[in-house]
């Protein structure tokens, strides 16, 4: 957490906060008044915005996959970097994919389409704090050339259901 | 202060009167009577064929549907509420605030999404059941939360305990577009979001109601036209209206869509024991590497 990320609903309780533990009188009890509440104070978000990725910059990743969770409300892909131009090597990644897996086996995509130890090549919006971090944009499995996007297919292409017929 | 003492009177002539109701309706209507005239307004009529029958009738609005993204307001197109002064300040603030990348989440803590989020915010199948005195909407979005409109002609409640997705009843009517499904929906929460985005919304802040005019535009595909009355962030009702289009894939049922499993990583303990550990996140709710088992 940054000063810079921190956003000012944070910035309220952590202030309401420190002012309830320095303004109290037994400070045992306030001490652990802090600690349940800084366990309680951060939120967890279920669907959340992107914009803490930053989608101006996109990067490319190499790296293996060290294990793809298929989970909602969001899949998670945690990958190694490997040795590439531009990037450290041995790095933990965590990349967030931003759906979850009902819309994402609709467009072919499965608990299997990523094992550990896959060799990919990875694109995204990297964390804007410089964590290490990612919101997915693509990737290309090396060994078969697959590609793999949130994208849904175009609907003009594709349809979602067989036409319509008239009333 | 309503005090407890007061409040016995109405507690218990409220049953006896409507269970007076009740055996009056009871004796003037026969066995044919149909079911889901509600004579007893304590109890669930049992469904008859005839309003099985009668639901065979009416627009079939049952199974999976999928936002239609060929709409002009997939996910929003240029919704714009009327917000009165101050809650368009509190929107440009928010909107600001995600542009430069620190965003103010307004789905915390697995929270329901509630209305009017259920219905205007998802990017994901829904399921209609249409069954005897009762619409069910089951949601994939949202950790499969679910809403029921009432279609038994049940009188709003008095004084009823506000929720995230409401009290809501409706009606069949005959309009110039076609058979349509009126839906009232009153008694949410005033917390609840009139959402432009995961981090952009204001809050309802009370005596929200919703009139949604429900009607298949073409065999499958349905519109959801919703008229959003919000007197203390609006300054008229915002209308939006949404569309699903019916899908028949069986790729495309719902599935489970647990709220916050993608916040814990599965992982086996010393003990041999499959647990779920909370990954550590960022402000804004990005998952970081740091917590992850290495």
């Amino acid at each position: 957490m940054t000063p810079r990320t921190m956003t000012p609903m944070l910035s309220f309780l952590f202030s309401r906060l420190f002012s309830r533990l320095f303004s109290h009188r037994r400070p045992a009890a306030g001490l652990a008044t802090v600690g349940l509440a800084l366990a309680a104070a951060v939120p967890a978000w279920a669907h959340h915005s992107f914009a803490m990725y930053d989608g101006d910059k996109p990067r490319v990743l190499q790296a293996t996959v060290k294990e793809f969770q298929w989970a909602n409300p969001h899949v998670l892909l945690w990958i190694t970097t490997d040795e590439g131009a531009g990037q450290k090597a041995g790095e933990l990644w965590t990349i967030e994919l931003s759906t979850s897996p009902g819309p994402l086996s609709r467009i072919g995509w499965t608990k299997r389409s990523l094992e550990p130890g896959d060799k990919i090549s990875v694109e995204i919006n990297p964390l804007r704090s410089g964590e290490l971090g990612g919101q997915f944009r693509k990737l290309t499995v090396l060994k078969t050339g697959q590609v793999l996007t949130t994208a849904l297919p175009n609907p003009d292409e594709k349809p979602l259901t067989a036409p319509a017929a008239k009333p | 202060m309503t005090s407890a003492v007061n409040l016995w009177p109405r507690l218990v002539a409220r049953p006896l009167s409507w269970a007076l109701i009740a055996a009056a309706a009871g004796l003037a209507a026969g066995p044919a009577a149909q079911a889901q005239t509600a004579a007893d307004p304590l109890l669930n009529p049992k469904p008859t064929a005839a309003d099985w029958a009668a639901i065979a009738q009416q627009p079939d609005l049952s199974g999976v549907w999928l936002p239609d993204r060929k709409h002009a307001n997939y996910p929003f197109g240029k919704a714009s509420p009327p917000w009165n002064p101050q809650a368009a300040a509190y929107i440009a603030e928010q909107q600001r605030l995600d542009k430069v990348g620190t965003p103010n989440n307004i789905y915390i803590n697995c929270l329901p999404e509630g209305m009017p989020s259920f219905m205007i915010m998802t990017l994901n199948a829904l399921e209609i059941l249409q069954t005897p005195g009762r619409l069910t909407l089951l949601s994939e979005f949202d950790g499969n939360r679910q809403r029921r409109i009432w279609l038994d002609g049940r009188p709003r409640p008095e004084d009823a305990d506000a929720t995230f997705s409401g009290f809501s009843r409706g009606r069949w009517e005959k309009t110039p577009q076609g058979e349509t499904l009126v839906v009232e929906t009153t008694d949410i929460l005033p917390q609840t979001f009139l959402p432009l985005g995961q981090a952009v919304g204001q809050a309802n802040n009370g005596d929200l109601r919703i009139v949604e005019r429900i009607r298949l535009v073409e065999p499958d595909r349905l519109e959801d036209a919703l008229e959003i009355h919000a007197p203390h962030v609006l300054t008229a009702p915002w209308r939006i209206t949404k569309s699903f289009v019916r899908t028949r894939e069986r790729r495309n049922d719902i599935v489970e869509g647990s709220c916050l499993q993608g916040k814990f990583q599965a992982q086996v303990d010393k003990q041999g024991n499959h647990v779920f550990v909370p990954i550590e996140h960022e402000v804004g709710g990005a998952p970081l590497p740091r917590t992850v088992s290495k």
